[in-house]
């Protein structure tokens, strides 16, 4: 496959043309090019060209969304046609997110699924207002990694530090690293409830969470 | 005409989509009227004196709204209106709003571009969290500011009674119905027993927190508003319009509460100001509002002082002032904390645009809301102070983009960075609850500082 077809990949993802992604995905295969080259040099890199977009304010949460869509199409393809213990190569590992109880804003816990996504982790977003022994029976029965707990409002917030205390209570507290974040969410907040990391976006929190799976 | 059930009957109707459906047509139509009407940043204004501008991003949102509707999480259903219905409703939107009682009575009514006549001025740090004993003190501070015509506070925080205070918990219950009891005695202290609450409650969130704090047993007048919010973006719930039917029959103020994100689900300030401009037809009809309270953030930034955000601020509230007679506060989100340069200026700058444009203004987060106790009123007062010398000085838009200009020009690259400040307890003095005098002489440099800079604070 020509390094012209690699680019092409990118620019689907780009665009969030999920078709073309999997058109490419397919071609590549025909190709010969190794299904994780394709996924390195073409899907990956177009969603690296999202997220600066995202970063700078040149392109919006849509964008990401669309981008996201397109770059996992393709990567269904390519990892079906890899070796089982190749393709978990490119898991990081396992993660539930979900905004807390009593709160409905969950932007941010979206962009953070986008993002986590594409890192490489597999993602279960519980959605809004969800419940502490919710997040915790879905940790446990999908052996989650990482439990990622977002709030923005103070009355809200107070769920993390029940759902760490619910944790220590039920003998998990050492199965599951426990992410927090939300607009007023801080690195001190995060340390007096005991929790494992805290990033002030979606960003910074990609580097936390392959931090806490490694 | 169209009433609330009518619209509550459509929620139960409307398009079955998946929200996400929702936001993939909203940014599309969003893009589809920014291409259509021309609406169009140039990178470069903060306050456009542009009338076309404002009129065609009104006509875009109408279009933009009668195309979308708003969605209803609850019934994951897209509600839509006629053009004819939503225009009813904007004309037979109330044009004016009168907060507290007494002497304190303030008549917020309908402001135009450039008006000569003050806009309505609250003070507020609602969502600065402020644990239970400092509260009061707190409170005691912003309603002694003469210039608030209704005030707010803050964010009561951790614990009530030495229960951690949760939503949908026992004790938000409770922690609401002292929250309110406290703000009212804050404003008695003050001498001003009738001063108007802003937004009812603090720490509530649910339908029944906001049932208990109403009732006029813990201070709450008739017309003290809790806020009614929409979800981001163009969304509602039951748990939302619960409060709504409760509240216009029992003849309390209902307010509604619209902070899109720029960058999020309406794409880059284009969108974001148009889909503002939607959340008012929201609120008409979903909500049943008699006014709008609008806060806007950049998704990066967590404020809402950024060139392309004043920039957004300003059109939305010139599409709304020349285009209708709805009532619409807009809310500086700062990201500077207190008594630091930066949120002086953001103050100011919120104020001038708010002001100039044809809003209401409240002077009101304060280190992007984020830092226990970093609260201040001096800020808030130099704001309010802004707004008056604005509007009676009879600045024009164009003036208005020059000094806004310059003042962004003192603290728009920090932004990223900007300093949290300090907190109240190294502020004021806690017994007197009166600004400490270094604080008191920032204000005034500060204020001389921008009064060379083309704010004429002499007609004060």
């Amino acid at each position: 496959m020509a390094v012209t077809d690699l680019n092409a990949m990118k620019d689907a993802v780009v665009r969030g043309d999920k078709e073309a992604c999997v058109d490419l995905a397919k071609k590549a295969l025909e190709s010969g090019v190794e299904p994780q080259k394709a996924i390195q040099e073409g899907l990956a890199p177009g969603m690296q060209v999202v997220g600066k977009g995202f970063e700078d304010g040149s392109l919006f949460l849509p964008d990401m969304m669309l981008a996201a869509e397109a770059m996992k199409a393709g990567i269904a393809v390519l990892e079906a046609a890899m070796p089982a213990d190749k393709a978990a190569e490119n898991h990081l590992g396992k993660v539930v997110v979900a905004t807390v109880q009593g709160d409905v804003h969950d932007i941010g816990k979206n962009i953070l699924r986008i993002l986590l996504s594409t890192a490489g982790f597999e993602v279960i977003d519980l959605g809004r207002d969800v419940k502490v022994a919710t997040i915790i029976n879905e940790a446990e029965d999908e052996e989650v990694d990482i439990i990622g707990v977002s709030a923005l409002m103070t009355t809200t917030m107070m769920y993390m530090k029940e759902l760490i205390e619910e944790l220590s209570e039920a003998g998990l507290r050492d199965r599951f690293k426990v992410m927090v974040g939300g607009a007023p969410v801080t690195p001190e907040w995060a340390r007096e409830i005991g929790a494992d990391g805290y990033a002030k976006d979606a960003f910074a929190a990609i580097a936390v969470a392959k931090d806490l799976v490694n | 005409m169209i009433t609330f059930w009518d619209v509550v009957e459509r929620t139960s109707h409307g398009e079955r989509m998946k929200e996400s459906d929702f936001d993939a047509m909203l940014y599309q139509s969003v893009r589809a009227v920014i291409e259509k009407y021309a609406i169009h940043f140039d990178g470069e204004t903060a306050v456009p004196s542009d009338d076309g501008l404002a009129d065609r991003a009104y006509q875009a949102a109408l279009e933009l709204f009668v195309n979308t509707g708003f969605y209803c999480t609850s019934t994951q259903r897209a509600v839509r209106f006629t053009k004819e219905e939503v225009e009813e409703a904007v004309r037979h939107a109330k044009t004016e709003y009168v907060f507290g009682e007494g002497r304190e009575r303030h008549v917020m009514g309908q402001r135009k571009v450039e008006d000569p006549q003050p806009p309505t001025c609250i003070f507020s740090h609602l969502g600065v969290p402020v644990k239970q004993d400092l509260f009061p003190k707190v409170c005691l501070a912003q309603a002694q500011e003469q210039y608030a015509d209704a005030f707010c506070c803050v964010s009561l925080h951790d614990t009530f009674r030495g229960i951690p205070i949760k939503s949908g918990h026992p004790v938000e219950i409770a922690a609401c119905m002292w929250d309110v009891s406290k703000r009212r005695e804050a404003a008695r202290l003050a001498g001003r027993p009738g001063l108007g609450l802003y937004a009812l409650v603090s720490v509530g969130e649910s339908t029944s927190s906001i049932i208990a704090a109403s009732h006029p047993a813990f201070g709450a007048l008739p017309r003290d508003v809790p806020q009614v919010g929409a979800i981001a973006e163009l969304k509602v719930d039951y748990e939302r319009m619960n409060k709504v039917a409760f509240q216009r029959e029992a003849g309390i103020g209902l307010a509604g509460l619209y902070g899109p994100l720029m960058g999020g689900y309406a794409g880059g300030p284009e969108g974001t100001m148009l889909v503002q401009i939607a959340h008012f037809f929201l609120g008409l009809l979903a909500y049943d509002v008699e006014y709008h309270i609008c806060f806007p953030i950049d998704i990066h930034q967590t404020c809402s002082t950024t060139l392309p955000m004043l920039w957004l601020v300003s059109v939305y509230c010139q599409a709304i002032a020349r285009n209708s007679r709805m009532l619409n506060i807009c809310t500086t989100m700062a990201a500077g904390g207190p008594a630091t340069d930066m949120l002086f200026y953001e103050m100011v700058n919120g104020a001038i645009a708010h002001t100039v444009s044809g809003a209401h203004s409240v002077q009101g987060g304060i280190a992007r809301d984020k830092y226990p106790e970093h609260i201040g009123t001096l800020e808030l007062r130099l704001g309010a102070e802004t707004c008056h010398a604005v509007a009676r000085s009879g600045m024009t838009r164009a003036q208005a983009n020059n000094v806004v200009k310059e003042i962004l020009a003192r603290y728009g690259d920090d932004i990223p960075d900007a300093p949290v400040g300090k907190t109240f307890s190294e502020l004021y003095d806690l017994d007197r609850v009166k600004p400490l005098d270094f604080y008191e002489d920032m204000y005034k440099r500060k204020k001389e500082e921008i009064q060379k800079l083309g704010i004429d604070y002499s007609v004060l």
